[in-house]
């Protein structure tokens, strides 16, 4: 039984590892794109005087992937922005440990009501055929980081919940 | 009506609770489509859409660029540079730690990064050569607030984009009351050092020594030194965009740092990238929520109620201008600074329209006035993150400077801001005259 609890805790943090190493992956090279995507547009542009046309369009697709792996990356890292007072008046750990649980909680049903919602645009999206304007690409592609994202989120904040929950006083 | 101001006020109950800010937002937003009967997953794709802005692409380039300069060694070549220049004075180093924060200012403008690259480096520097360390932390904090003030500034994009202003003239709104801001620092960095008596005085160099070591460091610096006039000369040139800009520098920071100085690494540039990655997402979901929110405000006429509210209390200009300075004084004491200028740009800049004051001149009042909130307690970043830069110090150690820089600099270049538009509107319309 103790060896079944032990095989499933490391499963579970392998799998966690896998998702945090490829959310870094993501944002890495999201952001290189980016920089280097625009760079190359005014090269093209005041060098070779021929911009490519729709460029900064892919840019823009991809650019949300780095805002909302970023915004569930900084969940992970717990460096969201925050504004508890509370914690700065209330001096008992324990409830300051309640405060903290109620709160992430809130953040786990805020960021699944998203997920929920953003699932359901993306479904009508894709039957309604939504494409960018130049590549006539899906515009789904941007707004599928919104989905990923906002389920990566839910799943940083319940296993802050679940840290919080275990952390001793 | 009264549903709205409950939630609003649920919202900041739970933001104080501890509800990370884009989630309460997002729970407020939530609650009020659902009460007032607007789909959720419209208000989601217009969201979604008004992200979707080229101009906010420039916030996490310029990000990437200041994690870069903190961690790729760069602003080290700038320190040496104003040290060379400046720095054998009695209280030399305290205005090396301000001038430098602006000349950084001028290159990325992520006061974190400011605090982190050139207070972690001056601080321990300082302290060697008699400046007590709560003195030197605190003059950082309060200092590197700078950096958001000179262009580029990350703050005035974020206020861009929430107002739809333009961020090329906000950029230039905000020099003048930055470089107000340096002055009456370093005026107080001088009266402040004449109560500290451990505080070492250089030995003198002969002035071929003095000019071989300005030298030495000019040619050190000089491709930092060249990112500014790439910049500034890019945007107000009409060559770039702001985001062509920063993509451009972020390049050139690479080039440099992996070719010329051979400072940067592929892990650092990997750190820089994930570091700039998390505090971007952590913005843009402030963003992003707020815009959901801002669909119900709108749509129930807020800003006209927070204008009735003003109203109420006075029909002197000067008088609702004081208030609404006050307003944005309580928003930066009790939000941080991207936050309170996605609320500002939104909802109170209607109100300031209202008022008569032009969009730019607002922009430039909520960077000064937020700004100075991000190091006035209770929810004050850069003042707590300076006691980690400082070395694990408590509060008390280091509040000083940090107070008399908020009662004897930002709160007069507030009022400077506010009542005089001549300070954030000059160079604004001279750009506008240069394109006519």
């Amino acid at each position: 039984m103790k060896k079944n609890n032990e095989d499933s805790i490391k499963a579970k943090s392998t799998v966690v590892d896998f998702l945090v190493k490829c959310e870094e992956i993501t944002i890495f090279f999201t952001g290189v794109f980016i920089a280097s995507t625009i760079f190359i547009q005014v090269v093209l542009r005041y060098i070779f005087s021929a911009p490519l046309f729709g460029l900064e369009e892919i840019a823009l697709l991809v650019v949300s992937w780095f805002y909302f792996i970023g915004a569930a990356y900084s969940i992970h890292s717990e460096s969201y922005i925050k504004a508890d007072i509370l914690s700065l008046i209330v001096k008992s750990p324990r409830i300051r440990k309640r405060f903290n649980i109620a709160s992430l909680i809130l953040a786990t049903v805020a960021s699944l009501l998203l997920f929920f919602y953003g699932v359901e645009y993306a479904l009508w999206s894709s039957r309604a055929h939504v494409v960018t304007p130049h590549f006539l690409m899906s515009s789904n592609f941007g707004f599928t980081a919104l989905v990923v994202g906002s389920l990566l989120m839910s799943l940083n904040f319940a296993l802050l919940v679940q840290r919080e929950i275990k952390r001793e006083i | 009506m009264t549903n709205l101001i409950l939630v609003i006020i649920g919202a900041i109950g739970v933001m104080i609770m501890g509800v990370p800010v884009a989630f309460a937002f997002a729970l407020a937003g939530f609650i009020l489509c659902g009460i007032y009967g607007i789909g959720i997953t419209g208000a989601i794709s217009t969201s979604f859409n008004r992200l979707n802005m080229y101009s906010l692409m420039a916030l996490p380039l310029f990000i990437i660029l200041g994690t870069l300069m903190d961690k790729g060694g760069l602003a080290r070549r700038l320190v040496n540079l104003v040290n060379a220049l400046i720095g054998r004075r009695k209280g030399g180093l305290g205005v090396v730690l301000i001038i430098t924060n602006t000349v950084f200012g001028a290159i990325c403008g992520v006061a974190t990064s400011a605090l982190a690259a050139i207070g972690g480096m001056l601080i321990p520097e300082m302290e060697k050569k008699g400046y007590p360390r709560g003195y030197s932390t605190g003059l950082a904090v309060s200092s590197s607030v700078l950096s958001l003030l000179i262009p580029p500034s990350t703050s005035m994009i974020i206020f861009g984009v929430a107002g739809r202003v333009s961020i090329p003239l906000l950029f230039v709104a905000t020099i003048v009351p930055g470089l107000i801001l340096t002055v009456l620092l370093c005026i107080i960095n001088s009266i402040m050092i004449k109560q500290i008596p451990t505080i070492q005085i250089l030995p003198k160099v002969s002035n071929s020594e003095k000019r071989r070591e300005i030298l030495q460091a000019s040619k050190e610096a000089m491709f930092i030194l060249f990112m500014p006039i790439l910049i500034l000369v890019g945007i107000y040139g009409g060559i770039f965009t702001p985001t062509e800009a920063a993509s451009i520098a972020v390049i050139y920071v690479c080039i440099i740092g992996f070719f010329v100085y051979k400072d940067l690494t592929f892990k650092i540039l990997w750190n820089s990238t994930i570091k700039a990655g998390t505090l971007t997402g952590s913005i843009v979901i402030v963003f992003f929520f707020f815009f959901v929110l801002s669909r119900v405000l709108v749509l129930e006429h807020a800003p006209d109620l927070m204008l009735n509210f003003l109203f109420k209390i006075s029909n002197n200009h000067y008088v609702l201008l004081f208030l609404l300075n006050i307003i944005l004084l309580i928003t930066g004491m009790l939000m941080d600074d991207c936050s309170a200028l996605i609320l500002a740009a939104i909802i109170y800049l209607p109100a300031a329209e209202a008022l008569g004051i032009d969009p730019i001149q607002f922009g430039a009042i909520c960077g000064v006035n937020l700004g100075m909130g991000l190091i006035t307690p209770p929810v004050a970043p850069l003042l707590y993150m300076g006691g980690i830069v400082g070395g694990n110090l408590e509060l008390k150690e280091y509040y000083r400077p940090a107070l008399y820089s908020i009662l004897f600099a930002y709160i007069p270049v507030t009022i400077l801001t506010t009542y005089i538009p001549a300070i954030s509107l000059t160079l604004p319309k001279l750009v506008m005259h240069m394109y006519k």
